[in-house]
């Protein structure tokens, strides 16, 4: 008897070629992103743990890790509002200025950080003639508070509404429909129909500009004035730190914003298993 | 409860939908708004439930001007051609939601609610899939959903956009047959829209025909079937042939023709002959055009009809109308 001589089909690739492509993307994903990581966490720890807990509860760290965590507090909670009200008034009613919105809302993405910062300088500080009167009125933005939350608001202001705009123009617009025909007023639809239809992205968006808003640099740092222990943000801070050859201090600053960057991931990792069983259970 | 539709006209930039409709239907009819996709027929029912304005004209419940009331508050229920059940609430949820929606003081208790769901769900004999989702269950069972989750709130008017146009054949008719019955128990003021003749003719007591905006014709379905008042109201609810007969223009149905192998009538030749069915469907070519005659069994057999036979028809009925 002949014997058959199973073949692989054109299309299935070669066993080599597939463990040649993973292994290059692991080396990719180790030099790119484990080793820099490592070398932070390292670094940090390099004169002992003792050491780097004592970096960590300086005052100017502490001053810096509470401020960044205040401006996303305020932040992405506004933006996560406008977002839903701003989509939802482009899906139900006839704007006439849908599109020059959309791109409006696309200019924080588009345009250099450094750019809005210094708009907004030019716009709120000391001699612009806002600003000015704000001044006199004793209001300081720029190099302040204020200015920080403007500059973060603004750089992390699409991202709810542009995850949302796709999943309210959906097909479940007749479920609204017949849910105003049952009675129903209009907090009701929202919680019973439109937010289950759009829970997983809105958590997504707010995941992403609440890593954006922890993370941001560029706006920031053009309206903070670098006052250390004041208007110094956790990433201002470590560069600070890293100016004034403080290296450990600065992994060790480092460290913190990683952490918050997992934390992030594992919260998207866990929403997206999660979603993925809702649909799975439906 | 009545509902009277005076003169609405409906505009979707530039183009007229609706063309002045006047209708009024009767407490506990069941009419069928009848016309091919487009003719206006959803607009219509969009306004009387309220979710469309009319550019003028009012809609009456029992007198009262509808214009003034929200869509939530007509006492109006209406079911979407698909159906529109709420995805992430389960049946049982889905049925309850308009109970639930009603302000506390006149919300009915958990316990009420349970029973009343549970008795729909009884109605639609699909009590045993109360927690499943809707997209777990089949189109007719959707579609039975749907009616209970409206039957919930006791409309006293029931508006059905295409109720069964998302079925398949079998189970269109027999839910057919399960809405004309649900509708002799309920007596709950009925209009659905269908662009099917046969549907509109099965269930209804009235069919009000559409075309363009326009009403065509609105009558008992038998009656318009026998006395259709214009030409595209006879060639929509049947199949019609144009005769040329003793120098007038005749419009006469299948069945209006009789064949006789002695001369007499319009000379014709058969061309097809189909067998399958309750009548014999037979093709022919009069005077260079295609007619159809529909003939009983027994004459077939009696005529022994073959294809190419020269035969000659005559028109049982003198149907015109004016050019």
């Amino acid at each position: 008897m002949k014997k058959v001589r199973p073949f692989s089909p054109n299309t299935a690739d070669a066993p080599w070629l597939k463990s040649c492509l993973i292994a290059f993307a692991v080396l990719v994903v180790l030099v790119i992103v484990v080793l820099p990581f490592a070398s932070v966490i390292v670094q940090a720890f390099s004169e002992g743990p003792s050491i780097y807990l004592t970096l960590l509860r300086s005052s100017d760290m502490q001053v810096a890790v509470l401020l960044s965590l205040k401006l996303a507090a305020i932040a992405v909670p506004l933006n996560a509002i406008f977002g839903i009200l701003l989509v939802w008034g482009m899906t139900h009613t006839q704007l006439p200025c849908r599109r020059f919105i959309m791109a409006l809302l696309d200019l924080p993405f588009s345009v250099s950080p450094v750019v809005v910062g210094l708009l907004f300088i030019m716009l709120l500080g000391k001699n612009a003639p806002l600003g000015g009167w704000l001044e006199e009125h004793g209001v300081q933005v720029i190099f302040a508070f204020p200015g920080l939350l403007l500059a973060t608001i603004f750089v992390t202001l699409p991202f709810v509404a542009r995850e949302l705009l796709p999943l309210m123009e959906g097909q479940y617009r007749q479920e609204e429909e017949a849910a105003r025909l049952l009675g129903a007023g209009w907090w009701r639809i929202f919680l019973k129909i439109t937010l289950p239809e759009i829970k997983w992205g809105l958590l997504f968006s707010i995941i992403l500009s609440l890593a954006r808003a922890l993370g941001e640099y560029g706006a920031v740092a053009v309206v903070s004035g670098n006052i250390r222990g004041k208007t110094n943000t956790l990433p201002l801070h470590i560069e600070a730190l890293f100016n004034d050859y403080e290296l450990t201090a600065a992994n060790a600053a480092a460290t913190l914003l990683a952490l918050l960057g997992v934390i992030t991931l594992t919260v998207r990792i866990v929403a997206e298993l999660k979603k993925k069983r809702d649909s799975n259970e439906h | 409860m009545s509902i009277d539709v005076i003169d609405v006209h409906k505009e979707y930039s530039g183009t007229k939908v609706l063309n002045g409709i006047s209708l009024s239907v009767k407490t506990g009819q069941l009419v069928a708004l009848l016309g091919p996709s487009g003719c206006g027929k959803t607009t219509l029912l969009r306004i009387i439930a309220g979710l469309e304005h009319p550019d003028s004209g009012t809609v009456l419940r029992d007198g009262i001007d509808l214009r003034t009331q929200r869509p939530g508050e007509r006492k109006i229920g209406f079911v979407f051609q698909h159906y529109a059940l709420f995805r992430h609430l389960s049946v049982f949820e889905n049925i309850a939601f308009g109970l639930r929606a009603r302000p506390k003081s006149i919300r009915p208790t958990e316990e009420q609610i349970r029973e009343k769901v549970n008795s729909l769900l009884e109605l639609i004999q699909l009590d045993w899939i109360s927690k499943r989702y809707p997209d777990q269950l089949s189109g007719g069972q959707r579609q039975r959903v749907a009616l209970a989750r409206v039957l919930a709130v006791s409309p006293q008017v029931l508006l059905l956009d295409e109720p069964f146009g998302a079925l398949d054949a079998k189970v269109r008719v027999e839910l057919r047959h399960w809405l004309r019955e649900r509708h002799k128990d309920l007596g709950v003021t009925t209009i659905f829209v269908t662009h099917d003749q046969d549907e509109a003719m099965d269930v209804s007591d009235r069919i009000v025909i559409i075309n363009k905006g326009y009403i065509e014709q609105e009558g008992e379905p038998d009656n318009l079937y026998a006395n259709p008042a214009n030409f595209f109201v006879c060639d929509f609810l049947g199949t019609v042939n144009t005769l040329e007969f003793n120098g007038k223009k005749l419009y006469v149905r299948p069945h209006e023709i009789t064949l006789s192998a002695t001369p007499g009538g319009l000379e014709a030749t058969v061309t097809a002959i189909r067998t399958a069915g309750q009548m014999v469907q037979v093709a022919l070519v009069c005077n260079g055009s295609p007619i159809t005659a529909a003939i009983s069994h027994a004459d077939h057999e009696r005529l022994a009809l073959k294809n190419g036979q020269t035969i000659y028809a005559t028109p049982t009925v003198q149907r015109e109308f004016p050019l």
